[in-house]
C-alpha cells in the first residue's frame, strides 16, 4: 500500500517537472507577441531601389550653382518641390495650424537657442533645407544626397578658381559635384542627424534622446537602430507620404489614432503600437498598463545614455570676456560648461527622466505671449490628463533655463545672435541685439532687460533599450523615491496606501490568526478526552 | 653716405627679423589652402565626425606649426602623405595665418 502511494507521488511530481520545463522552454523560444508582430512587419527589405541616378543623362553636366542641380532633379521629379514647399521642413512652420504663429519661422521661442528671428537669423538657417539658407531653392541633396558636402563652400570655391584659371582644381571640384549629385539615397542617419542631432546649437545640445551617438549606435543604445540589431534608418518609422515626414510631437500629436499595422497597413509607422499592437507582452498583467502608460515609460530607462546632453543654460551669464577676448571653457564629459557668447551650461549622462501625463501635444509660448516672471515659466508643457483617452505617462527631459525677457511687457525676447548679422555673439550687447531681433519679430521692446526662469520639454521617444534594461515593477510600484511620485489624484499599488486601512486590514488579519490560534488549542485541548472515549 | 647704409643695413635687418618672427615657414596660397583643408581634414575633424573639430582657430600659430613638422605622428598620417608638399604647405599658410593668435582669427561660433 505505502509503496503504491510513494509511487504515485513520484510520478506526479516528475510530470508536474516535466510539464514546469515544457513550458519554460516554449516561453523561451516563442517571443512575446507584440514582438513576433514587429518582426513580420519589419523583415529586412533589401534594396528597393529601381534607378542609379549615376547613369541619368540629366545628371552629367557641369554645374555651377545649387538651383541647377535642384532643376535637375525636378526635370524627373516633378512634383517633389510643390510638395516639400507644404512642409515644416521647407516652411519651419506648423503645417497643422493656420497662419505664422507657430513653429521657428513663426513667433514660437525656445529656452536654448531662443529664437531665428523669423529665419532671419543666418546661423540658425544653416540647417534649413535650401541652397543657401532660405534663399535659392530646396536643397533636394540635404536629405537624399549619400556625399557629405558643404555646398556653399563647394561651388563659393568653384567659382574662385574658376576666375583663377585654375583649370586643374576647377575639374577636381566638379568632379567631387558630380559625383555627389548621382550619390543619390532614401535619407540616411546622417541626412536627418546633421540637423536633428545637433539641435539647438551644437550636438546633443536639443534632445536627450537623439544626438551623433544614434549614427552608429549599439543595440544596447537603441534597440531599433543598433547597428548589431536590427539597424533601422529613421525613415524605418519616420514614413512619408508626399514629403510629409511622420513623427512631428510638439502642438500636434504624431498620430491621431494608435492604429497598429495589422489595422490598417497604410497608416504611418510611427508609434511603437504600429508595429509592436497595444497588447505586446507576454504577461497580461503588463498589457494592463498599455492605457495609462506609454511603452517608452518603461522601456526608455534613462536618456543620454552614450553622450552627455545638456540640461540648463544660463544666459544670464553670458558676455564674460577674458583680456577682452571671449573664451570657452570645458567641463566633465569635455563639454563647454561656459562660453562667452552663449553664458553657464551644465550636462548630464544617463538622465532618469521626468514623467507627465500627455496626449501627444505639446503647449509652448511664443513672443507674443505674456508671461509671470515671478514663477518659473513654463516655456513649453506636456498636454494631456488622466482618464483622457490618448493620455499616456509619458518621458521627459526638462530643460532648465535663465533667459532674456521684457521687464516692461512681461514678455520672452529675441535677441539677433549669429556674428554674421552682427549679433549678440559679436557685440555682447544685449540692447542692441534685442532691440534690432525684436524689430525683425515686429514686436515691442521696452529696453528693459531681465531673467527669468523658464523650462521646456522634449518627450522622450527615441534610444529604446532591450528588454532586459527595461525598468522593474517596482520603480514605480515602492512607497518612496518611485518614478511617478509627482503625479497625483490616483491610486496605485505599492505607492500609495490609507494609514486607517491599513491598520483595519492588519487588525483583522491578526484577530483571524488570533481565531485559528484558539480555535487550534480548542481542539488539541479537547482531543484527548474523545480519544479515550 | 655711411650714415645711410647704416640706417639701410638697419632697416633691412629690421625687415628681415619681422618677417622671421612672422613666418617660420614659406607662405603658400591661402586660398587654395582653405579649400584643400575643408576637402581633407574637416570630413573628419568635425563635430558628429570621427575626429576631434578642428578650425583654423584651434590651435595658435605655432601649434599649427608644430603639428605640420612632425605630422607622421598623427594618427592620420597615411591621410597627409597622400597630399603633396605643396598641398601642405597652403593648408598650413591658411591655418597659420587664421590661428587663434594671428591678426584676423577665423570667425567660426
Amino acid at each position: 500500500m505505502q509503496t503504491r502511494l510513494h509511487l504515485i507521488c513520484v510520478i506526479t511530481l516528475a510530470a508536474c517537472l516535466a510539464f514546469s520545463w515544457q513550458t519554460q522552454a516554449a516561453e523561451e523560444s516563442s517571443p512575446a507577441p507584440g514582438r513576433a508582430m514587429a518582426r513580420q512587419a519589419g523583415i529586412m527589405s533589401g534594396d528597393w531601389t529601381t534607378a542609379d541616378h549615376s547613369e541619368m543623362e540629366k545628371l552629367q553636366q557641369t554645374f555651377e550653382s545649387g538651383p541647377e542641380i535642384t532643376e535637375a532633379c525636378l526635370s524627373c521629379h516633378s512634383k517633389a518641390d510643390d510638395q516639400l514647399s507644404h512642409t515644416i521642413h521647407w516652411k519651419w512652420l506648423s503645417p497643422y495650424e493656420d497662419g505664422d504663429l507657430i513653429g521657428k519661422a513663426g513667433y514660437s521661442v525656445n529656452n536654448f537657442c531662443i529664437s531665428t528671428n523669423k529665419m532671419e537669423d543666418q546661423k540658425c538657417s544653416s540647417c534649413h533645407i535650401g541652397w543657401n539658407g532660405k534663399e535659392d531653392g530646396i536643397n533636394c541633396l540635404r536629405c537624399h544626397g549619400g556625399a557629405d558636402m558643404d555646398w556653399q563652400a563647394q561651388f563659393k570655391d568653384y567659382q574662385f578658381f574658376k576666375e583663377m584659371g585654375e583649370t586643374e582644381l576647377v575639374e577636381e571640384i566638379q568632379a567631387d559635384i558630380k559625383k555627389a549629385v548621382t550619390d543619390i539615397t532614401r535619407p540616411t542617419r546622417q541626412n536627418c542627424g546633421s540637423c536633428h542631432f545637433n539641435g539647438g546649437g551644437g550636438e546633443a545640445v536639443k534632445h536627450g534622446d537623439l544626438d551623433a551617438s544614434l549614427i552608429k549606435p549599439k543595440r544596447s543604445l537603441d534597440v531599433h537602430m543598433g547597428i548589431d540589431g536590427q539597424d533601422f534608418s529613421c525613415t524605418r518609422c519616420h514614413t512619408t507620404q508626399e514629403h510629409q515626414v511622420s513623427g512631428r510631437v510638439y502642438s500636434t500629436p504624431a498620430v491621431s489614432e494608435r492604429k497598429s499595422l495589422v489595422e490598417d497597413d497604410l497608416a504611418p509607422k510611427i508609434s511603437c503600437e504600429s508595429c509592436h499592437t497595444a497588447t505586446p507582452h507576454k504577461d497580461g498583467k503588463i498589457n494592463d498598463h498599455t492605457d495609462m502608460v506609454a511603452c517608452q515609460s518603461c522601456h526608455i530607462p534613462e536618456f543620454a545614455r552614450a553622450h552627455a546632453t545638456e540640461m540648463t543654460w544660463d544666459w544670464s551669464e553670458a558676455g564674460k570676456l577674458k583680456d577682452g577676448e571671449p573664451y570657452i571653457e570645458k567641463g566633465k564629459y569635455d563639454r563647454p560648461v561656459y562660453k562667452s557668447i552663449k553664458g553657464t551650461f551644465t550636462w548630464e549622462k544617463d538622465v532618469v527622466p521626468k514623467y507627465y501625463w500627455y496626449n501627444g501635444s505639446v503647449a509652448a509660448l511664443t513672443a507674443k505671449d505674456v508671461i509671470d516672471p515671478s514663477k518659473t515659466v513654463r516655456v513649453s508643457h506636456p498636454v494631456g490628463e488622466r482618464g483622457e483617452d490618448q493620455s499616456r505617462i509619458f518621458p521627459f527631459k526638462v530643460h532648465w533655463a535663465n533667459q532674456p525677457y521684457d521687464k516692461v511687457n512681461n514678455t520672452l525676447v529675441t535677441p539677433l545672435l549669429s556674428k554674421a548679422n552682427d549679433g549678440y555673439w559679436k557685440t555682447f550687447d544685449w540692447q542692441d541685439s534685442l532691440s534690432r531681433g525684436m524689430e525683425i519679430m515686429d514686436l515691442p521692446w521696452s529696453g528693459e532687460l531681465g531673467f527669468v526662469e523658464t523650462t521646456y520639454v522634449f518627450p522622450t521617444t527615441h534610444m529604446v533599450a532591450p528588454k532586459e534594461q527595461a525598468l522593474d515593477c517596482r520603480a514605480c510600484h515602492q512607497l518612496e523615491d518611485g518614478r511617478l511620485e509627482n503625479l497625483a489624484g490616483f491610486y496605485m499599488p505599492g505607492r500609495d496606501h490609507f494609514p486607517m486601512l491599513d491598520y483595519g486590514a492588519w487588525g483583522l488579519a491578526i484577530a483571524a490568526l488570533a481565531a485559528v490560534l484558539l480555535h487550534a488549542i480548542g481542539r488539541i485541548m479537547a482531543s484527548p478526552g474523545k480519544r479515550e472515549e | 653716405m655711411l650714415k645711410k647704409l647704416t640706417c639701410l643695413f638697419l632697416a633691412a635687418g629690421f625687415v628681415f627679423v619681422l618677417i622671421g618672427t612672422a613666418t617660420a615657414f614659406e607662405q603658400g596660397n591661402e586660398r587654395k589652402g582653405k579649400y584643400m583643408f575643408r576637402k581633407n581634414c574637416r570630413s573628419c575633424h568635425q563635430e558628429g565626425k570621427s575626429a576631434e573639430p578642428l578650425n583654423p582657430v584651434s590651435k595658435t600659430q605655432a601649434q599649427w606649426e608644430r603639428a605640420f613638422e612632425r605630422y607622421e605622428r598623427l594618427e592620420c598620417a597615411d591621410e597627409w602623405e597622400g597630399l603633396s608638399e605643396t598641398d601642405r604647405t597652403d593648408i598650413l599658410t591658411y591655418l597659420y595665418n587664421h590661428a587663434y593668435d594671428s591678426p584676423s582669427p577665423a570667425t567660426c561660433e
